[in-house]
């Protein structure tokens, strides 16, 4: 496993982060706006998770040198 | 130290005790006390969330770690953290929501037996004693370096001051006081960032003057046969188990989520949260590449933060950031001590006797609170002698987090997993992680092994053994992708 490179592990962060991305779009809305006061659009944590998932794979993009 | 430091210091510490003992007159019973009455809002849980992650080894460690390894040290607060927030906020929080209960151990009670129960309370208690020691340990260090307070007015000052507002004013004291001292530790952060890259002559000249001496300072993850942080291990290890397992089965971190005012707010606290944790390196990485560039003359890696403090900032602004310091550790103490009463009074005496007692819980709670601080205060001198004893803290909290992780997941997410086939991988499953510890495995693959093995133990016993009611099981299993669940 030493002998491994290095792109192998951006591969499968960015592989995650667009797997959990699509999985939470997935998600019913009834279950994300669940005892929520109102139904506002911003209330909606599904889009929380993609704008973190979009920030972090900007991050590694930069950082994969 | 400067006597505008020191006015910002004292100020500090006024404040945080007069608020928590002020929040203390809210408190009725043990949900009061232990869910803060269910009322917090998602930014004041989300702000508590992050105060109790960043401790002694996030602010002053992680700048060491930075130092030498560079921006790689991040991953413990991106890969190795943002899936797993994002898991929790959006399964876990709302099953532990649904289930109504106060503490995981109460969950894994619930959802497989009481032993599984009293056994993950103690593992948990135990270890979380150790580490309030070491956060109060390492509070009366920082106070001795800059203050030249000796070793035991530190830990009885720093004890005072958290257990005033602990003891009175419950999980809502802490969790209001946690998140002003994110906001002052940001501030601090800020400020550091703001000088540093002003001091190296812009962001692009930073970049170049480090990576000219260290060129894989500014990459993500580091070779496969990097002796600390080898890529496969933090793939395999942080970010699949060791990071789930913390942010879905941390009760440190998941009882403020449990004292939210409604679902909502619990699951918005976390996502909140993963977006600040996401800064977090600013905080505590950049002062370790910052010490690189400026050529600092240090000893360890370790007194990196502490030698940009003291190089960089002009006065008002250190006070500041001791302030920062001495609030991250905080906030762990105050939490742990919280957390582990909860865990002692419900989940170890309250199984041992079988009957719930509101009352006589919030009672028995405060008692426990103050006894653990001053177990914590009087096991913290002892910290220092016995060397290294930090880093084999966390390598011990490592050993359960595999079979826990595989417990949570399995428990939470099928019907299928008995309580003989949890009882069974926790029971096995620590010991096998001792034993490949042991043999010199790198913790992060150790990780890894034990989550893989708890995970096929549970479902080849569970084929063997009796589940639990159809009807038991309603609220105690989430499939939120599932039609009609």
């Amino acid at each position: 496993m030493d002998a491994l490179p290095v792109w192998p592990a951006y591969l499968f962060t960015t592989l995650l982060f667009l797997g959990i991305a699509v999985a939470s779009v997935r998600l019913p809305p009834a279950n994300t706006f669940a005892d929520a006061p109102d139904r506002r659009r911003w209330r909606d944590i599904r889009w929380w998770a993609v704008a973190l998932i979009v920030v972090q794979l900007g991050l590694y993009g930069v950082f994969s040198g | 130290m400067h006597v505008l430091d020191l006015v910002i210091v004292v100020g500090y510490l006024l404040a945080i005790v007069v608020m928590g003992v002020r929040l203390g007159r809210r408190v009725h019973d043990d949900r009061d006390y232990f869910l803060a009455g269910r009322s917090l809002t998602w930014w004041i849980i989300g702000l508590s969330i992050i105060g109790t992650n960043v401790s002694a080894e996030g602010y002053v460690g992680a700048a060491g770690g930075a130092y030498q390894v560079g921006i790689a040290q991040a991953n413990f607060e991106w890969v190795g953290a943002i899936p797993a927030m994002i898991l929790a906020s959006l399964v876990f929080i709302p099953l532990y929501w649904r289930a109504g209960v106060y503490s995981i151990p109460e969950y894994l009670g619930a959802r497989y037996s009481q032993t599984v129960r009293l056994l993950a309370a103690l593992i948990a208690s135990v270890f979380a004693l150790f580490a309030i020691g070491v956060a109060l340990w390492a509070i009366a260090l920082t106070l001795q370096t800059y203050l030249d307070w000796p070793i035991w007015v530190g830990i009885v000052v720093t004890g005072t001051v958290v257990g005033l507002y602990s003891i009175s004013g419950g999980l809502a004291a802490v969790a209001f006081t946690d998140a002003v001292q994110v906001v002052i530790m940001f501030l601090g952060g800020v400020a550091i960032v703001a000088l540093g890259i002003s001091e190296a002559g812009g962001a692009a000249s930073f970049a170049d003057r480090l990576v000219a001496e260290n060129p894989t300072h500014l990459s993500a993850y580091l070779p496969a046969d990097h002796p600390e942080f080898p890529w496969p291990g933090v793939v395999l290890g942080l970010a699949i188990v060791l990071s789930p397992a913390y942010w879905c089965g941390s009760q440190a971190i998941l009882q403020r989520t449990l004292g939210a005012r409604s679902q909502w707010d619990a699951s918005a606290s976390m996502m909140f949260a993963a977006f600040a944790k996401t800064l977090v390196p600013l905080l505590i990485v950049f002062p370790g590449l910052l010490a690189l560039v400026m050529q600092a003359r240090i000893e360890y890696p370790d007194m990196a933060l502490p030698w940009v403090v003291r190089h960089l900032l002009p006065p008002g602004l250190s006070g500041l950031m001791f302030v920062a310091l001495i609030a991250a550790l905080q906030s762990s103490i105050d939490s742990g001590i919280n957390s582990t009463a909860l865990m002692m009074t419900r989940d170890i005496r309250g199984v041992l006797r079988r009957r719930a007692d509101p009352r006589g819980d919030l009672v028995l709670g405060r008692w426990l609170t103050l006894v653990i601080l001053l177990a914590a205060m009087a096991l913290a001198p002892f910290i220092g002698e016995m060397g290294g004893i930090y880093v084999f803290v966390q390598t011990l909290l490592s050993l359960f987090q595999g079979p826990l992780l595989a417990l949570l997941v399995l428990g939470a997410l099928t019907r299928s997993a008995t309580p003989a086939a949890g009882l069974a991988a926790l029971a096995t499953g620590v010991p096998l992680a001792g034993a490949l510890l042991a043999s010199g495995w790198n913790m992060l693959y150790v990780a890894f092994v034990t989550f893989c093995y708890a995970l096929v133990l549970i479902v080849v016993v569970s084929r063997r053994t009796a589940p639990l009611p159809a009807a038991d099981l309603e609220r105690l299993v989430y499939r939120p992708w599932s039609r009609g669940s």
